[in-house]
């Protein structure tokens, strides 16, 4: 399998993906932000669609709508006093029909829907990699500055406060970073499933890991793990390779929930 | 020599929601007085803390800490909020609990020393949550202490603690009252008197009066027929 060229792309955007959701999912899980998240991920399907008509990039256009629409959730749900699952079910909505409408308004479309829909991992050109790594190196750089900030923050907002950080700008930016994470994962298990592959490593990190850190690198070696299993497994069985590594997460999850939580850490 | 005042709110009223919270708020507090603050759930307890932290607005009157708007004033008040406040599953070590009071100047001298001075040192490493109530209690009153404050607000901080912590905390604030001036927020009026200079009874509207002086009759007053608790190891104006 390593000889072919299509199955080295797909190994390693699965572990582009596993990075970032390790990283970023942590954060998602412990600040218990996991329906926005999908909110994000369902609203880059706007960028999709329009991108595929204008005939740009989708993952380009994927970008700046989940960039947009995650900011917008943040701007929208804090400032404007809406309530915040509201608005996030209205993005949500209001993201997948946008891309719906263009991509049915796209000439001669149709083949692409199921994989940015369900992810097509074994089809990742080169561009789309550039693009993950660029996100990828963006993600840890933002997070390695940031860390501290943002696990005061996350483990207690106020006192953050308190202590001068600009809590605001802190969740804006986590929201940038699940947007951008969101693009990242779109390859691997499409927009519906993001939301798996963002919290499934992340919720086994934290109940392994004794710290934020720790639970970070467990995320991401269990991410990977599950997403070459999953790759592989997808290989010899010729069953779509995104809902595999699902599969495996939600068993993996299942079995290590089933267990005390002492035993776990 | 008068002390100097630290906290002083001057005809503050807070309006929530179509009902007033607070009514008419005078209080003075000085540079190293214990401050025990009782009342039943709504009073007002917390919402007072949040005054003083610069977390609420008054709608009318002023506040004033260190002589200064409590905004400007916060990085040298110590917070210790209700330990329920938090997720006890967020998977953090204690040492960096305590850090995020030094944000930004890392200093281990000043984390550790907090550490120490609650004798949690040498759980530094150890996940907040696996600590048991008291041990995450003393955990946040070193977070405040880490932060330098002059003023030390706990927020019923024996909520969820058996009775030997609660002793071992009561013990902990007298010995940082020498320090400190310290406003208490807290359910047990019984155990907070045995160490307060000054009680304030509050539900809506402040009344203050020495430890000695509180009576059953002003604690009726105050919880207007709810229950109030009375237990601890000194009476209360003979009452036990």
């Amino acid at each position: 399998m390593w000889a072919h060229e299509f199955f080295r792309h797909a190994l390693l955007t699965g572990l582009l993906a596993s990075l970032a959701c390790g990283v970023v999912g942590t954060y998602v899980v412990t600040k218990r932000i996991v329906f926005l998240s999908g909110g994000i991920s369902h609203a880059a399907y706007g960028g999709i669609g329009l991108a595929c008509f204008l005939g740009w990039e989708p993952l380009w256009g994927a970008t700046v709508f989940a960039v947009l629409a995650a900011l917008g959730m943040g701007l929208v749900a804090k400032g404007a006093g809406q309530r915040e699952d509201t608005v996030i079910g209205v993005m949500w909505a209001v993201g997948m029909a946008i891309g719906i409408i263009f991509l049915s308004l796209t000439p001669g479309y149709s083949a692409d829907l199921m994989s940015y829909l369900f992810g097509s991992l074994l089809t990742v050109p080169k561009s789309d990699l550039l693009l993950m790594v660029g996100l990828d190196a963006a993600i840890l750089v933002a997070v390695a500055i940031f860390f501290h900030q943002l696990q005061a923050w996350a483990f207690d907002e106020e006192f953050a406060g308190l202590m001068g950080l600009p809590v605001r700008a802190l969740y804006l930016l986590l929201l940038g970073l699940i947007a951008l994470t969101v693009v990242i994962t779109i390859r691997v298990v499409g927009v519906i499933l993001v939301i798996a592959l963002l919290t499934i490593p992340s919720a086994l990190g934290v109940r392994l890991g004794g710290s934020l850190g720790r639970a970070m690198v467990w995320a991401v070696l269990l991410g990977s793990a599950l997403t070459t299993a999953g790759l592989c497994l997808s290989c010899y069985t010729n069953l779509p390779c995104g809902a595999l590594i699902i599969l495996l997460a939600g068993l993996v999850y299942l079995l290590v929930s089933c267990r005390p939580a002492s035993a776990t850490r | 020599m008068a002390k100097q005042t630290v906290v002083e709110l001057t005809g503050v009223h807070v309006h929530r929601v179509g009902r007033n919270v607070l009514e008419a708020i005078d209080l003075q507090v000085a540079a190293g007085e214990f401050l025990g603050i009782i009342g039943p759930n709504g009073g007002g307890k917390t919402t007072l803390l949040r005054l003083i932290l610069g977390l609420v607005t008054p709608s009318q009157g002023r506040v004033t800490v260190l002589g200064k708007p409590p905004g400007q004033a916060c990085r040298q008040v110590g917070y210790v909020p209700q330990c329920f406040a938090f997720d006890p599953d967020f998977p953090i070590r204690v040492w960096d609990v305590v850090a995020m009071a030094r944000l930004g100047r890392r200093d281990d001298q000043v984390v550790a020393g907090a550490l120490a001075a609650v004798s949690m040192l040498s759980e530094k490493e150890r996940p907040f949550a696996q600590l048991s109530g008291g041990e995450r209690q003393r955990v946040l009153i070193a977070r405040a202490l880490a932060t330098g404050p002059r003023i030390l607000l706990l927020d019923e901080p024996t909520t969820s603690v058996d009775r030997r912590v609660e002793s071992e905390f009561y013990q902990l604030l007298d010995e940082l009252r020498a320090s400190l001036t310290i406003i208490l927020v807290t359910h047990d009026i019984a155990a907070m008197t045995a160490v307060a200079d000054r009680v304030a009874c509050l539900n809506r509207r402040l009344y203050c009066c020495e430890p000695g002086g509180l009576t059953r009759e002003i604690l009726e007053a105050t919880y207007q027929g709810l229950p109030f608790r009375l237990r601890s190891v000194r009476s209360v104006g003979g009452m036990e």
